[in-house]
């Protein structure tokens, strides 16, 4: 970790915009045949979010789409940041570190947690969070088109780290149980070098992850005006 | 070869025989003179520009290439392919330094995979190359230097340097170990943007060193003030890294006018006016700007030709800078 502190955010971005947009080509093209899966899972997520059945209650759809969030957390780590970034990126391994990190706490938390619920979504957390949900599966990956990307080139959830940050803090917001506090730990950490690195690279990245940070703030400022305001009330 | 070594003995001097042989003699001038090494003379303006090696006086190309950023473009085949005519265009300009580091990403794959390729093609101005890499780890080197020379298919490198003075004391002894045993040619240490300057300072003064880099360009010259005093004093050879300052210096004065007396020093670019502003401080011995461009190559080693600016004119080449 010693070499990560003594660098600037420039010393660890050794590769350019096209380099970039060429990594992220390769990995899409290499893995064209999970991209199926990917639709259906994220197809499921929503449907988990959005559908709802007497087969499957609410705190299990919750559990399961934690699930899905988990696993693409592990995927992001073990293989798009171990076996893909680490060729552009000395510091890779740390992020693939991170994201292995966040994934199986976030398993561990779908399996053990008492409560397992939304918030509502006509609230305004159900509604940010449902913004950033839209953002983060369709507006982010299609913006990328005005960036000289190609189609093949752009970033889908679950596949790439930012669509998956995205969705996580969505829901994490719409998450109505304690864990939430310990799951966007990891994200806003994310979040913020992600952020950083699409500014020095002049992406429009950082403006969806500047975004999703802020939401995010806005919703902790929320939760502390909420039980502020519950505790004035209950005087 | 003198022309008294073809006296005739006197008996045979008679005037028409010797004009013969004068003439024959002027002849042969010529073409002596096409054998001879192309910098032979200084006042050619087409000249290589070299700077010795104060350790060894072994002669070297003042312009170099970086590899950060530049070669780190992973497997995509493309890119690596038009890497590696950039290379080419350097070698055939004749360039020799090519910096890298394991902390460049794929920069040193690809490094490997030009050199592979330029000699598939069967070229051979890469058989100028200077190869400079440099060990970057708090743990032991071994394995990253065995790593490096794997990447680059080399069983010898020029010059192996500890990159921004990371757990230097354990490499300086790795690399004065590969030295002795003849798979290194030169030790050396960098630092860049200005960093740890007074540890470099120390490290100088005490331990014998064939190279350091650092930072130097002519909106940042503070390393004028110590470090290259001191590596004139020591006999340490001198890499400029970010001598354009990162493509900064682009920035503020592309589109200002170049001054007239550039052409006085054989800049015909902004590029050519920052290098040789750089390369020629008496303690520099070689600047390694980095780009992608073919167009900026060709520029950059045009800063390797003709005459470099004295003291004179590098005090009015910052007042102009500074004046504009």
């Amino acid at each position: 970790m010693f070499e990560l502190l003594q660098f600037s955010l420039l010393d660890m971005t050794p590769y350019n915009r096209q380099s970039w947009f060429n990594l992220v080509g390769e990995y899409n093209q290499s893995l064209w045949f999970i991209y199926p899966i990917a639709i259906v899972i994220t197809l499921l997520l929503l449907s988990l979010l959005f559908k709802s059945s007497d087969k499957v209650s609410e705190n299990k759809s919750v559990r399961w789409a934690f699930v899905i969030l988990g696993v693409a957390w592990i995927w992001n780590g073990a293989v798009f940041h171990l076996q893909y970034f680490a060729n552009l990126n000395w510091a890779a391994p740390w992020f693939g570190g991170m994201f292995l990190a966040q994934g199986c706490l976030i398993l561990l938390i779908a399996f053990f947690m008492k409560s397992a619920l939304w918030v509502s979504f006509a609230s305004v957390r159900g509604r940010l969070a449902i913004f950033l949900l839209f953002i983060g599966l369709l507006v982010y990956p299609l913006s990328q088109l005005l960036e000289d990307r190609s189609f093949s080139q752009v970033e889908w959830f679950p596949l790439l780290p930012t669509p998956v940050l995205l969705v996580t803090i969505a829901l994490v917001i719409l998450l109505s149980s304690r864990w939430r506090y310990a799951l966007v730990i990891i994200p806003i950490l994310w979040g913020i070098i992600s952020a950083a690195f699409a500014l020095s690279l002049g992406l429009l990245e950082f403006y969806f992850i500047a975004g999703a940070l802020l939401i995010c703030l806005l919703h902790f400022l929320l939760t502390i005006f909420t039980i502020m305001h519950g505790k004035n009330g209950q005087k | 070869m003198k022309f008294t070594d073809f006296e005739e003995p006197n008996e045979f001097k008679k005037t028409n025989l010797s004009d013969r042989r004068l003439f024959l003699r002027a002849l042969s001038v010529p073409a002596l003179l096409a054998l001879m090494p192309t910098n032979t003379f200084a006042l050619n303006d087409k000249a290589l520009i070299t700077k010795a090696i104060p350790s060894s006086g072994e002669q070297l190309p003042v312009i170099g290439m970086g590899t950060w950023i530049s070669l780190n473009v992973g497997n995509n085949i493309e890119a690596r392919n038009h890497r590696t005519e950039l290379l080419k265009t350097f070698f055939d300009m004749g360039g020799a330094m090519v910096d890298s580091s394991p902390m460049y990403g794929s920069a040193e794959e690809v490094m490997g995979y030009a050199l592979k390729r330029l000699h598939s093609q069967g070229e051979k101005s890469q058989k100028s190359l200077f190869s400079t890499t440099k060990v970057w780890t708090r743990s032991k080197g071994e394995a990253q230097i065995a790593e490096s020379f794997r990447l680059w298919g080399l069983k010898q490198f020029d010059l192996y340097q500890i990159h921004n003075l990371l757990n230097w004391q354990e490499h300086l002894e790795t690399l004065q170990q590969l030295k002795e045993q003849g798979k290194i040619r030169y030790i050396g240490i960098t630092t860049s943007h200005g960093r740890r300057h007074k540890d470099l300072e120390q490290i100088m003064k005490t331990r014998p060193l064939d190279f350091v880099q650092l930072t130097y360009n002519i909106q940042d010259r503070e390393v004028e003030q110590r470090l290259l005093p001191l590596a004139k004093e020591k006999g340490i050879a001198v890499i400029a890294n970010r001598p354009l300052n990162g493509g900064s210096l682009f920035y503020h004065f592309e589109k200002k006018p170049l001054p007239v007396w550039a052409a006085e020093i054989g800049c015909a670019n902004w590029a050519q006016f920052f290098l040789k502003f750089v390369v020629s401080h008496p303690a520099i011995t070689c600047a390694i700007p980095a780009t992608t461009q073919l167009e900026h190559m060709q520029e950059n080693m045009g800063a390797m030709r003709g005459v470099l600016p004295n003291e004179a004119m590098r005090a009015k080449m910052l007042d102009y800078i500074q004046s504009i």
